[in-house]
């Protein structure tokens, strides 16, 4: 099974938001996503509750996914830029550190070039950012933060704690939590 | 390729439904879709086609809630399953972190299971995965239908692995959930395992 994880930490997820922050400042734009080519949303910034988030994500990492197929069709490497306009909302999406997609919704209170600047400068910021985020299981950031993670959960009041012993039976758990979902 | 934030303890994982066309894939979706409550209800994405076959994929985002302090949210994805979409279903694969095998037990479709299990193979492998290592359910549909594989022969043929498997209906919701339950749990599990040593 390919080894390749997006784990955030909390420095990342900070560093992240920061420069989601800081773009949808210097587009002026209505809402960005950041998300992995498999369709993971991975941050959100901006007006995002006027849209279905989770299913952007998914639609998006399918179709730049197959623009990359087509790129090679043509004897291009890739595509990294992907504009489409509407009546009142228009999505710039664009590469970022070959993993990641940027992508920006926006009205007529912006214009398609600024977000483009904007962008080359949030790419700058989150390449080496998002680049620690991939991990597999031989990095040594993977070790460090799994153990971070076993330490989270105990965090948590009421949680289970993180030792091997107290691993959630996950069985049990998904069974619990579909149950409450659809109760 | 799952995504996990210490920062806002979220977990993301993606499963996806294989097998061949009209097996009940998207059935299987839309019969969870169609339970969960309006008030949590979010969207299904299907791309399909005018005749209803699956185009690229259809999509469903579950939010399982609380599990172990971390917020976990299941994303669902299904395949085009006739043949000459096999870029297509290389695209969605991507990334899986899990597997739902979905069989037709109908006598007639016995080879297309075993051709569409043979293309899931042949496409993990291209995307750098081992069938054998990815957490993997089967689902032994349709169930109701009157000409059907017995159970014992078709986990014979496409279960040489031994992973969970279930019989469905899935147009009544038979299976549908015990299938989702096992493959979610499985992914989990082997997300735990990765991290904890």
């Amino acid at each position: 099974m390919t080894n390749i994880q997006y784990v955030l930490s909390e420095e990342i997820n900070q560093a992240v938001e920061a420069s989601m922050g800081r773009y949808l400042k210097d587009s002026r734009a209505s809402c960005a996503l950041l998300l992995a080519k498999s369709g993971h949303l991975i941050s959100q910034a901006g007006f995002t509750s006027n849209f279905n988030v989770q299913s952007i994500a998914a639609l998006i990492g399918g179709i730049f996914t197959s623009t990359q197929a087509l790129a090679k069709v043509v004897a291009e490497e890739k595509f990294k830029v992907m504009f489409q306009e509407g009546k009142t909302w228009n999505v710039y999406f664009c590469l970022i550190a070959d993993q990641f997609i940027l992508a920006t919704i926006f009205d007529k209170s912006t214009v398609v070039g600024m977000i483009r600047h904007a962008a080359g400068e949030a790419e700058r910021e989150l390449s080496p950012v998002l680049a620690r985020a991939i991990v597999s299981d031989t990095d040594q950031a993977a070790r460090d933060l799994s153990e971070k993670m076993d330490r989270l959960p105990s965090d948590a009041p009421g949680q289970p704690g993180a030792q091997e012993e107290a691993l959630p039976d996950f069985n049990q758990a998904v069974e619990d939590a579909l149950s409450k979902l659809f109760s | 390729m799952s995504l996990i934030n210490y920062s806002s303890k979220e977990i993301t994982c993606k499963i996806v439904y294989y097998g061949p066309g009209r097996c009940g894939k998207t059935t299987n979706l839309q019969y969870i879709y169609s339970k969960i409550p309006d008030i949590k209800r979010s969207s299904m994405v299907s791309l399909a086609t005018e005749k209803d076959r699956t185009l690229f994929f259809d999509f469903l985002p579950l939010e399982l809630g609380d599990i172990a302090g971390y917020k976990t949210r299941v994303q669902l994805y299904t395949v085009p399953g006739q043949v000459f979409y096999n870029s297509t279903r290389k695209l969605v694969l991507q990334g899986a972190d899990g597997i739902v095998f979905v069989a037709d037990s109908q006598v007639d479709l016995w080879q297309e299971n075993l051709e569409s299990l043979a293309n899931l193979r042949d496409n993990l492998g291209i995307l750098g995965m081992d069938i054998n290592k990815v957490p993997m359910v089967m689902q032994y549909n349709k169930r109701d239908m009157p000409n059907i594989v017995p159970v014992a022969e078709m986990d014979h043929a496409l279960n040489s692995r031994k992973v969970p498997h279930y019989q469905a209906v899935a147009t009544t919701g038979a299976g549908v959930f015990d299938t989702l339950k096992a493959v979610s749990a499985l992914v989990l599990q082997s997300l735990s395992a990765k991290y904890r040593r």
